[in-house]
């Protein structure tokens, strides 16, 4: 997990990160701005002092919005049905319910949700999260509610590792930047093993299963989960003493909200609640039986396909949009003009000549920390992808009409039509049969490109997919039924629009 | 015909001149074509004959000099040169059919985008004029599927739908196979004998001596030689007109 080691290491990454794109967005938006962005997002809005004062009792009937990871079973994972379920879910819940409360659970990735916090998207993050210095400097915690450790697994088939001492020569895994990782590199050179960090526990399990890596550092909470969920693997050794959970909110925000859960969890721990969550997921292990690949595809199918709903959406809105850009700038690139084919020029090499992840990441958490104003998680997607496709299809815009015989403009000229008049009912048609194939092609890379928005936790296919096998492990069966969904959509549409092509472009 | 010498002046051409980038390809052409006048431009390749024709419409703005056609002055920058382009019917070698339209489409679009008529009388007319060219069947082909004599028929009657005062033609017959050249020929006789103002470039020889008034002998950007087509064609006086009619009569 990506939980102690993170606020020493990773968190000034991800804010040397965030300053990076925002050093690239100054040279868009002028110089203004990057650098006061660039301080610690945590000393946004002074609006908590207005709150600070406020009774728990004054909580009832308000809703709070709290950050949680996508894959961290069994503190929160989807059930097959595509419910955030988990220890951390179940907690939340029932002390929301208790203290009179309601929640919004956002399910946005570990890094993902810790950016959320600070730049108060939203209002507490649950997510199996470490208790540590560093982190206590930026956030405030609750009392901890769970204590984890790491714990090391091998496949079930192999008798060989029964301890530490039999790693020599080999090599394992662990997650990146989590206590695992620091765990095993701490041992690693007095037992001569190498350490492959992996970022999921689903995939590192699945290095083990494979033999790529003969044993697996976890928490421990995480490991008892997917043993009993037959993912394959069986724990050798006695959990090392290791970290507490706690649950965090913005420093000097929602001081009633963690008021209010200390007060919570007490009493769930008093009253037995607690034990019983507890026992539910790591004693008490839902299922052992193996279920079959047909059960697998019919729980987890609405959830696919509620994921699928949101990449189909998502492409249609962002392809609209990116057609809108694309013939704009298109046209601008084929200006006489160099101003309008300046503009068009920069926005087609600076969408052109960087990753999607970057603007996913800069749209939904460098914007908000910009501005102070959250972003739709829809806006931010739409954003992304739009503007990356839409340098492409300038391209191909601008390519097709210069493809067109210069012989129609002047003999459309030449009739006394005026040059808008004759871009519109001679060249553009004529362009627009031209450039089709290059735009269902433009479509269908979109469309595949849009699971790229998983990074910033947008619901789409491959998304739904990661949460499934988060919570049962089966990753491989799970992504194929993923690819064949996607390989559908795909043929579907790639009739239909020739379909469309031979009607409209007779 | 040879009446129209003291007619008003049609296009007035003075001391053009045009290049592209430091390539001089017009160095100072002067010429008057009076209304109802056909004059033919003969010349060697290269030597400027499309330029000076593409000159008269502005679909090459001109380096130096002035053009006057139908009383616009071409070269005027405040010149509404869509406006000026209604007067001149222009036929393209390649005939630049519009392949997305059907052939009366071709010929509407333009008197419908100007508001010059209603889509009912455009049709009209278009139809008027596909049976001029005799092609009045085709009206709803698209020009894929049309011979290069009709494409280029209709090509005429699409310039004629504005119903232009003058007409230029550039090298109408030279893209066509030789047995429908003559159908095409005709069509702009047929013209010629309406008392239509017409510029024409051709490598007919033939057809520039039966039809024109006037032929131009134009070389290396300059009107080298001119006259009465039986002047030209019987009795050159330069040289390279000498030279260029020996290789290609
Ligand atoms: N758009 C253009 N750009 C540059 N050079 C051109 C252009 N159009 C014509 N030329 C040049 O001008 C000269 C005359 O061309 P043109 O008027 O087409 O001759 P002709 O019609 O007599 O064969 C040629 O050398 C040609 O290469
Ligand atoms: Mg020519």
């Amino acid at each position: 997990m990506p939980r102690i080691q993170q606020t020493g290491a990773a968190r000034p990454r991800t804010v040397a990160v965030i300053g990076a794109l925002l050093a690239l967005a100054a040279m868009f938006f002028g110089a203004a701005g990057a650098a006061g962005a660039a301080a610690p997002p945590a000393a946004a809005l002074p609006a908590a002092a207005a709150q600070a004062g406020a009774a728990p009792s004054s909580l009832s009937g308000k809703t709070f919005v709290i950050g949680t990871d996508t894959t961290f079973a069994p503190f929160e994972f989807r059930d097959a049905g595509g419910e955030l379920t988990g220890i951390d879910m179940d907690i939340i819940r029932q002390i929301a319910k208790s203290q009179g409360f309601a929640v919004e659970i956002k399910s946005l990735g570990f890094n993902a949700a810790l950016q959320a916090l600070s730049s108060n998207q939203v209002d507490g993050v649950i997510a199996g999260m470490s208790i540590t210095e560093p982190r206590k400097q930026i956030y405030d915690f609750s009392d901890p509610y769970f204590e984890s450790g790491v714990q090391m697994a091998v496949a079930k088939s192999n008798t060989e590792i029964k301890g530490y001492q039999d790693l020599r020569g080999k090599t394992v895994t662990a997650k990146t930047g989590s206590e695992g990782e620091t765990f095993a590199k701490s041992i690693a050179d007095q037992y001569g093993f190498a350490v492959k960090p992996l970022d999921q526990s689903a995939t590192m399990y699945e290095l083990v299963k494979s033999g790529n890596a003969v044993a697996v550092f976890d928490d421990y909470p995480v490991l008892a989960y997917g043993i009993s969920q037959n993912n394959g693997l069986k724990s050798v050794t006695e959990k090392e003493k290791g970290g507490s959970y706690g649950f965090a909110v913005n420093k000097g925000r929602n001081p009633e909200l963690l008021k209010a859960f200390n007060t919570g969890l007490a009493e769930m721990k008093s009253n037995g609640q607690y034990q019983a969550i507890l026992d539910k997921y790591l004693k008490d292990p839902a299922k052992a039986a193996q279920s079959s690949f047909w059960d697998l595809l019919a729980s987890s199918f609405p959830a696919l396909l509620k994921g699928l709903g949101n990449t189909v959406l998502v492409t249609a809105i962002s392809f609209a949009v990116a057609m809108v850009i694309g013939l704009s700038m298109g046209f601008l690139k084929i200006s006489t003009n160099v101003l309008p084919r300046g503009i068009a020029t920069t926005y087609v090499s600076v969408f052109r000549g960087t990753p999607l992840l970057v603007w996913a990441f800069f749209f939904y958490f460098g914007i908000p920390q910009l501005t102070g104003q959250p972003i739709d998680i829809w806006v931010a997607g739409v954003l992304t992808l739009s503007l990356n496709s839409g340098a492409y299809i300038t391209e191909i815009v601008r390519g097709s009409i210069q493809s067109v015989d210069p012989g129609q403009l002047e003999a459309s000229r030449s009739l006394g039509l005026g040059y808008a008049k004759s871009m519109q009912k001679v060249v553009v048609p004529q362009a627009f049969k031209i450039m089709t194939p290059s735009l269902i092609n433009q479509l269908i890379i979109m469309l595949k490109d849009s699971s790229l928005l998983l990074v910033i936790g947008f619901a789409e296919l491959l998304y739904q997919g990661q949460q499934i096998y988060a919570g049962n492990f089966r990753i491989t069966e799970t992504l194929l039924i993923v690819a064949v969904l996607y390989f559908v959509v795909i043929m579907l549409l790639t009739k239909l629009a020739n379909v469309a092509d031979k009607r409209f472009n007779k | 015909m040879s009446t129209a010498v003291t007619a008003p002046s049609k296009i007035s051409v003075k001391a053009l001149k045009k290049s592209f980038g430091s390539n001089e390809v017009l160095k100072g052409i002067n010429a008057e074509v009076a209304e109802g006048e056909v004059v033919c431009v003969i010349g060697p390749s290269g030597s400027g004959k499309s330029t000076f024709l593409r000159c008269l419409n502005k679909l090459e703005d001109v380096t130096a000099g002035h053009v006057t056609v139908d009383g616009f002055d071409v070269t005027d920058p405040k010149v509404d040169i869509n406006e000026v382009r209604r007067h001149i019917g222009m036929v393209f070698q390649h005939f630049n059919l519009f392949p997305h339209m059907s052939v009366i489409e071709n010929i509407m679009l333009a008197p419908v985008e100007s508001k010059k008529q209603g889509t009912a009388e455009a049709r009209a007319t278009a139809l008027k004029l596909l049976q001029r060219v005799g092609l009045a069947e085709k009206a709803d082909a698209r020009p894929a599927s049309l011979s290069g004599g009709q494409k280029q028929r209709v090509a005429i009657a699409r310039a004629l739908a504005m119903n232009p005062d003058i007409m230029l033609f550039d090298e109408a017959t030279s893209a066509l196979d030789p047995e429908m050249v003559g159908e095409v020929l005709q069509v702009i006789k047929d013209l010629a004998g309406e008392g239509m103002t017409m510029v024409l470039v051709t490598h007919e020889m033939g057809f520039a001596r039966e039809v024109a008034d006037r032929v131009l002998f134009m070389a290396d950007g300059v009107i080298c030689e001119e006259g009465r087509p039986e002047e030209i064609f019987g009795n050159p006086r330069q040289q390279r007109t000498q030279d260029f009619l020996s290789k290609v009569l």
